[in-house]
């Protein structure tokens, strides 16, 4: 049996270089309070070095030159907290939540798919810098052994069984995160490692200090042992940024998303998860007030919504980032935040990961991924609504459809159920029935005169066209919805027309909606009884 | 899987699914002039993974279609070469010429009315009522072919 624990020091400090990371490597400083009494409460060992001390103001901070200040995040803490989290959970499935700054994991059973304990605290280490995290990583037979050591030692550590009281006998007792009246009283005493506390006679020290001492004594020597206590994975997959000043171009917008959805996505990927749906929530500046009125207390003025909230759902779970990156882009491209941004959260809904297996003798298909990209693109181009699959309602109404999102067959069972375009080796031919001509409907339906002789169409005009009638075949009569409001009846005819040649007059607003000047042709025209007119819905082609 | 750039929104859903077009496997552009017609056609091309992409300038005047640069024919060309993906251009003239591997000329004959009297107009359009259209022909002439060099015997 053996345990992993991941530290990560100065962990406020890295929680706000991770959403900055141009301040790695630097000196770096947090100061935290009401302003403007700013102090520091955080600077890694790089600003403690050039001289900042905890407690310093911010003021006397920002003297120090090469030292970057920076407002505390809690935020951000919250989220590296998460992603260290992951970090666990993408190789061990039992994690313990043992501190902000810290968790451990049981890594019995794995080394027959890591490798050996090495390796798995070598991997950990690297997947924490993917994750932008600088961790110890420390590996013990005895859970309290690794957790301390992590604490202590830099890089990684491996500590085997037996070896606990030696190892740990250099540390700082402080590294056992005693109460600071029992550190004060360990200090007074000149007890300052682990290995002096550990040789300091029990019973004594439980008289002086209690279960404490005792406690204390037991870490110290590596004896003290007690189960994992598992923590939950948190379904929530989230990142933020907050910017000191506004953006409003998509340029430099797209390039923080990007980064955003990098580390979204290796979250995702470190727990075989995938992103279905993106949810970005913008923080937006708020406008000045338009008009400001003399003798009010508070102006007044135009109210805008100070946040901008989209989904990006997609149609099988994704965790490319730069696919995601294009999506968004098209998306805000379409309809842009109405002002600068000055906060961005992204949320990702966790998904399994699709699983597809293609076929030698299946046809092709677009990659989902792809296709999603092309579809943004072209309800870019187009508009939303003039993109996607046909769908005929359960109506009678005539010309009735609307347009689904289009998705691309979901495996080789949804292409098993359809016949086969060639069986046998021959063509499949749709039933006689079924051989229909083409049918070109007008959009809008243009209106029509049509006289009747007998009751029967003899000669109509339309879109500037005039001509005879040759052949008829109707009236078809539908009709429907008779309770609601847009009820409909239409007597349907077919005509066969032929056209004057002397015809030549066509009106410039429909000249685009029937540019050919046929000599004759079949039509469908219908009288819509509760308009009390005449339209043309459209030509047999 | 298909696509249909619709240049002028004139695809009927109904008569498509009735002549047994499966509709969940179409995806369909509506456009609103050539120019949004053929970006979108670039962009379905630049995608990829399509059996068959239509683009549909029947509706749209031919004095338009013809200042379509023949560069553009030549893109749409090259985009689909190598690739399994049938680019089907409709459109009144062949504007694509030597960048079309078949050009087709597709004619209507005359249509067909099924009558329980004789078919002869003058019967038809007294009795509107007791006849159905039928359809009619489709004649296609082949006016240029390069799939039909290429498989010729040796």
């Amino acid at each position: 049996m053996a345990f992993a624990s991941i530290y990560v020091p100065d962990f406020l400090v890295q929680a706000v270089v991770r959403a900055e990371p141009a301040l790695r490597g630097r000196a770096v400083a947090l100061v935290d309070g009401t302003p403007p009494l700013w102090s520091v409460v955080a600077a890694n060992e790089a600003a403690l070095q050039a001289g900042i001390e905890l407690g310093l103001a911010k003021a006397q901070a920002e003297q120090f030159r090469g030292v970057e200040i920076r407002p505390r995040s809690q935020g951000q803490e919250k989220i590296a907290h998460a992603a260290l989290l992951d970090l666990g959970w993408s190789v061990s499935p039992r994690v313990e939540d043992t501190a902000p700054d810290s968790v451990a994991l049981d890594l019995a059973g794995l080394n027959s798919l890591f490798g050996s304990e090495e390796e798995i605290a070598r991997r950990l280490a690297q997947r924490a810098s993917g994750f932008g995290l600088i961790a110890h990583v420390a590996v013990a037979a005895n859970l309290e052994v690794a957790i301390h050591a992590a604490r202590g030692f830099p890089g990684i550590t491996l500590i085997p069984p037996g070896e606990e009281s030696e190892r740990l006998g250099s540390l700082p007792v402080g590294v056992l995160s005693p109460a600071a009246e029992v550190l004060e009283t360990l200090e007074r005493w000149g007890v300052r490692t682990c290995g002096a506390l550990a040789a300091l006679p029990a019973l004594e020290l439980s008289e002086r200090l209690g279960q404490e001492g005792i406690r204390l004594h037991e870490l110290a020597r590596g004896a003290r042992s007690r189960s994992l206590a598992l923590a939950e994975a948190d379904p929530i997959f989230e990142e933020e940024m907050a910017l000191e000043y506004g953006v409003a171009e998509l340029e430099p917008l797209a390039f923080l998303l990007g980064r955003l959805l990098d580390q979204l996505c290796a979250r995702l990927a470190a727990r075989s998860l995938a992103a279905i749906a993106v949810r970005s929530r913008f923080d937006l500046e708020t406008r000045f007030p338009k008009k400001i009125r003399r003798g009010k207390k508070e102006p007044r003025g135009e109210s805008a919504s100070s946040v901008y909230e989209k989904v990006l759902a997609l149609p099988v779970p994704m965790r490319n980032s730069k696919m995601l990156l294009q999506l968004l882009r098209l998306q805000l491209q379409a309809s842009p935040p109405a002002a600068p941004i000055l906060k961005i959260v992204l949320a990702a809904e966790p998904a399994r990961p699709r699983t597809a297996q293609g076929g030698l003798f299946l046809p092709c298909s677009p990659d989902p991924e792809k296709l999603e990209l092309t579809i943004a693109r072209l309800a870019n181009l187009v508009g939303d609504a003039n993109i996607g699959s046909p769908e005929l309602p359960d109506t009678h109404r005539p010309g009735e459809f609307r347009t689904s999102r289009f998705f691309p067959p979901r495996g080789t069972a949804d292409r098993r159920k359809e016949e086969p375009a060639v069986a046998n080796g021959e063509l499949r031919v749709p039933p006689a029935g079924r051989q229909g001509n083409g049918f070109r409907i007008f959009r809008p339906t243009p209106p029509a005169s049509v006289a009747l002789h007998e009751g029967h169409p003899m000669r109509v005009s339309f879109c500037g066209l005039r001509g005879d009638v040759t052949a008829a075949s109707g009236p078809w009569r539908t009709s429907g919805d008779w309770w609601r409001e847009d009820a409909w009846q239409h007597d349907e005819w077919d005509l066969e027309i032929h056209f004057d040649s002397s015809s030549r007059r066509r009106e410039k607003t429909l000249r685009s909606l029937l540019p050919r000047e046929p000599q004759h042709g079949l039509y469908r025209f219908y009288y819509d009884s509760v308009a009390g007119k005449w339209f043309v819905r459209g030509a047999y082609d | 899987m298909c696509a249909l750039v619709d240049g002028r929104d004139g695809f009927d859903p109904h008569s498509a699914e009735a002549a047994g077009v499966e509709l969940r496997q179409l995806l369909w552009v509506r456009c609103r002039n050539i120019d949004q017609a053929l970006r979108a056609t670039d962009l379905l091309l630049q995608g990829g993974g399509f059996g068959l992409i239509a683009l549909d300038l029947s509706d749209i005047p031919p004095e338009t279609v013809r200042y379509v640069p023949l560069n553009a024919w030549f893109r749409f060309r090259r985009a689909v070469e190598d690739t399994s993906t049938v680019l089907l251009l409709l459109e009144q003239e062949s504007n694509a010429k030597t960048c079309a591997s078949l050009v087709l000329r597709l004619g209507a004959g005359p249509a067909r009315w099924s009558t329980t009297g004789e078919a002869r107009a003058a019967r038809l359009l007294r009795h509107p009522a007791a006849c159905l259209l039928d359809g009619f022909e489709v004649r296609a002439e082949m006016l240029r072919s390069r799939v039909a060099i290429e498989s010729k015997p040796k």
